[in-house]
């Protein structure tokens, strides 16, 4: 799964330990999403599309071959 | 916005399994040293010292070592956040984050004591049997607690410390099943010495230390897969 948490990220100014705090995930949860390692769970997808006040498809997007 | 998020490259994939195959190579060296170094100060060569138990030293030094690593650590906030973050810190550690580390310290050295402890007692263990009971009860007690510890563990982790956790537990399910299997198999047909409880045990250890090690590189490096993000590959 794509997602754009990065860029998001960066136009907040935020660091992952920030982000991290702010979804009340561990710093290593942001890294691996943002480097597509890992798919985060349903709720902690809403979390972040309350967070940056997006839809959830507007931050993340499936992959195609 | 177009920019796409950066994902781990193949060059950088070969960076992370170089660093694997490295703390393998250096992790090794450095433990025979160790155990050598033990070996001979302790007086523990001879009948008292199989092969499992020359593993089982240096597993326990290992675990020991990496324990008291991360509780230095976690000492220090800024320390921790940099071993964490895969980018420039500027927060540093949060108090769960001090938390976490400190608990998974505390149940690698209960690991590595728990390994060490038969070994170091082998020799009066031989002197006086009845000391190997309370030896046992000892390591049943630090067992307990190690098990208090990991529920813990898993209680303060967020969603992709568990997926983590679960990972390397299937891994090391899945590599120790197939080694024990073969390992019992060749036993049974006489091709090797049969396999005891002990052999059994450390046998799997080694595969978790592998794993857990691999998995913390990767983690904190990356490594970019078609299996990984649960893609089919054939």
């Amino acid at each position: 799964m794509k997602n754009k948490l990065r860029v998001l990220r960066a136009e907040r100014a935020w660091s992952q330990g920030e982000l991290s705090v702010r979804l009340g995930v561990s710093r290593q949860a942001i890294n691996a999403i943002e480097t597509e390692k890992h798919d985060p769970s349903l709720e902690l997808a809403f979390r972040m599309a309350a967070l940056f006040q997006l839809p959830i498809e507007q931050i993340f997007e499936p992959e195609t071959k | 916005m177009s920019a796409q998020p950066v994902v781990a490259s193949s060059s950088s994939n070969f960076k992370t399994i170089l660093l694997v195959i490295g703390s393998y190579a250096i992790g090794g060296s450095v433990g025979y040293l160790c155990v050598k170094l033990l070996m001979t100060q302790f007086h523990l060569s001879g009948k008292f010292l199989t092969s499992a138990d020359a593993v089982a030293l240096w597993l326990g030094i290992a675990f020991l070592g990496a324990g008291a690593m991360l509780a230095f650590v976690s000492t220090n906030r800024t320390l921790l956040a940099r071993s964490m973050e895969g980018e420039g810190v500027e927060v540093p550690a949060t108090d769960d984050e001090v938390r976490i580390s400190r608990l998974q310290a505390a149940v690698l050295a209960l690991a590595g004591v728990m390994l060490l402890t038969p070994i170091f007692a082998l020799h009066r263990v031989s002197l006086h049997p009845g000391f190997a009971v309370k030896v046992y009860f000892a390591i049943v007690v630090l067992f307990v607690l190690q098990t208090v510890l990991n529920v813990r563990l898993w209680r303060a982790s967020d969603e992709y410390g568990r997926r983590t956790m679960l990972i390397v537990a299937a891994s090391t399910f899945g590599i120790g099943q197939a080694l024990l299997f073969l390992w019992g198999v060749a036993g049974r047909l006489g091709l090797t010495a049969g396999i005891s409880g002990w052999d059994a045990i450390i046998l799997l250890m080694s595969c978790y230390m592998a794993v857990g090690l691999g998995s913390w590189f990767v983690a904190r490096w990356g490594l970019r897969s078609k299996i990984r993000r649960g893609e089919r590959v054939l």
